[in-house]
């Protein structure tokens, strides 16, 4: 079947250079916010979370924390040393470098390590 | 299967209906969007419904529009304005369904199926994107629906445009009661010279083309007379893309110019800077291309002269002083001396660009280099901003079209 019968739409679009790239562009911005969309933490996994790391902290355990954030994902492991509830952080002892305060809001999985 | 609930949205004297919607002091008042009167684009680009009830059409000239009412609105088009609010309808129609594909800067196909439980009936969900389009933007919109988007497209052409609800559903089994009565032209596809040629062979009607057999005008026209045969009856292959901007196949830019061009040197200064424009937003894409297609259209639009031809390059290249010898080449050859009116380039065959050429030659990578810096400097500081001389000779459109789109203010 011919390309014009097959489409005949797509080959008799006008559409204006310009327009195009901003249909690009929108596209793009869709499929961008689509995939770094933060999801949604409900009340049972917080709790689930706040378990996890209570275990941890006073079992000496380390924990694997996964964040979402603008710049993307982050990936932290450590043992739990306190948390901030003013400031809503957790402050773990990672193995090698110093102390890392990590937003709350931002984690997305916490899970003990093997 | 469930039937697939196809619309397709037009929007209503979109032009005008955007400068309505900003300036709520043009509503209710004859409004024209054209361009510059003086000039041979003062032709009316869009008419606001109180303009078309003084017989005003898009198309004819500015002159011709005061003569029939003289307090008519002139106004200037402002491209990117109403790009601005295509994508917001394009937005909107998202809400409703992800597989929306713009046809146009004014219509836009939606594909519906199988959302009955959301929106409601086809029609209750066309009423609610009508009025969703109209209460943010301020714009009518009719909707046509149909099986495929043919049927979507002759719905809304042939009735829904012409009636208060703004909304007509075609469908297989009711499209040849509504369609076949119909004059040849209101015909998806079928132009002013196909209503004549069709007419010569006693084609009055869409029923008359859809009982003539298929192969008759397969032989007659190709293809167009197969997909002719196909749309009077009401049979449409096509699927609904949804990325709205497929792989691209080739840049081109046409242009119309603001007089008749009789001597060929001002003509081949307009192909200079228009393969220059090609060539950059070629390189703009990081592509190349293999094919040069030009277009010369004359002056008399009634009487068509002119010519179209392309050629294929020895090698694929984004390089104007490459790609402009084979334009010369081509005009030279099947340009017939008479007036041109409009002119048209275009580089298909693309490719990406590759780094290994560069390595196979210098002079290659120098010329790149500097297209590549040229490039840079007008993306910063504007398509003015660094030039070959011969624009500032008579008849350059350099300085004309800069800060447009497509040949209107931006």
């Amino acid at each position: 079947m011919s390309e014009k019968i097959r489409s005949q739409f797509g080959c008799s679009k006008m559409m204006l250079p310009e327009h195009c790239s901003m249909l690009r562009e929108q596209a793009l911005a869709e499929y961008r916010a689509e995939n770094n969309r933060f999801p949604e933490t409900d009340e049972q996994l917080r709790e689930e979370q706040q378990y996890i790391l209570d275990e941890a902290r006073a079992g000496g355990k380390t924990v694997i924390i996964k964040t979402l954030n603008s710049n993307g994902c982050n990936h932290y492991m450590g043992i739990p040393l306190r948390c901030d509830s003013t400031g809503n952080k957790i402050i773990i002892r990672t193995e090698t470098g110093p102390d890392l305060s990590i937003s709350a809001a931002e984690v997305v999985s916490l899970t003990i390590a093997d | 299967m469930p039937e697939k609930v196809i619309f397709l949205a037009d929007m209503e004297s979109f032009y005008a209906s955007v400068e309505s919607a900003r300036d709520p002091s043009l509503r209710g008042k004859p409004v024209a969007v054209c361009g510059d009167p003086a000039l041979r684009h003062g032709i009316i680009l869009a008419a606001s419904r109180e303009a078309k009830a003084h017989g005003i059409k898009t198309g004819q000239p500015a002159w011709e529009a005061r003569r029939m009412c003289p307090w008519v609105i002139f106004i200037h088009p402002r491209m990117q304005a109403y790009i601005d609010c295509s994508l917001q309808i394009t937005e909107i129609f998202k809400q409703f369904s992800d597989r929306v594909f713009p046809y146009s800067i004014d219509e836009q196909f939606i594909d519906l199926t199988g959302s009955t439980k959301l929106f409601g009936t086809p029609r209750q969900a066309a009423e609610q994107l009508m009025e969703k389009i109209r209460n943010e933007t301020g714009i009518r919109c009719r909707i046509g629906m149909g099986e495929n988007m043919l049927q979507a497209k002759m719905a809304c052409d042939c009735f829904a445009k012409k009636r208060a609800e703004a909304f007509f559903e075609l469908n297989s089994a009711n499209y040849a009661h509504f369609t076949w009565p119909l004059p040849v032209g209101s015909l998806f596809g079928v132009g002013h010279r196909m209503v004549k040629n069709l007419n010569r062979i006693g084609v009055r009607n869409i029923g008359h083309l859809a009982r003539l057999p298929r192969g008759m005008l397969g032989r007659l026209w190709g293809v167009n007379g197969e997909l002719l045969w196909l749309n009077a009856r009401g049979i449409d292959y096509s699927t609904l893309e949804t990325n709205s901007a497929p792989g691209q196949k080739g840049v081109g830019h046409t242009a119309t110019l603001p007089r008749d061009y009789r001597r060929q040197g001002e003509i081949e200064l307009v192909l200079l800077e228009m393969t220059e424009e090609v060539c950059a937003r070629t390189r703009r894409q990081g592509k190349v291309g293999s094919t040069v297609h030009l277009y010369c259209k004359g002056s008399d639009f009634d009487f068509p002269t002119g010519f179209s031809r392309q050629k294929t390059l020895p090698e694929s290249t984004a390089n104007t002083m490459k790609i402009y010898p084979v334009v010369l080449d081509l005009f030279r050859r099947h340009w017939d001396r008479k007036p041109v009116r409009a002119v048209g380039i275009s580089l298909s065959g693309l490719t990406p660009f590759r780094q290994l050429q560069l390595a196979l030659n210098a002079d290659y990578e120098k010329a790149e280099a500097l297209a590549e810096a040229a490039g840079q400097v007008r993306k910063r500081f504007g398509k003015t901003s660094l030039f070959r001389a011969a624009s500032l000779k008579v008849g350059a459109q350099l300085f004309e079209r800069a800060g447009k789109i497509g040949g209107h203010d931006s």
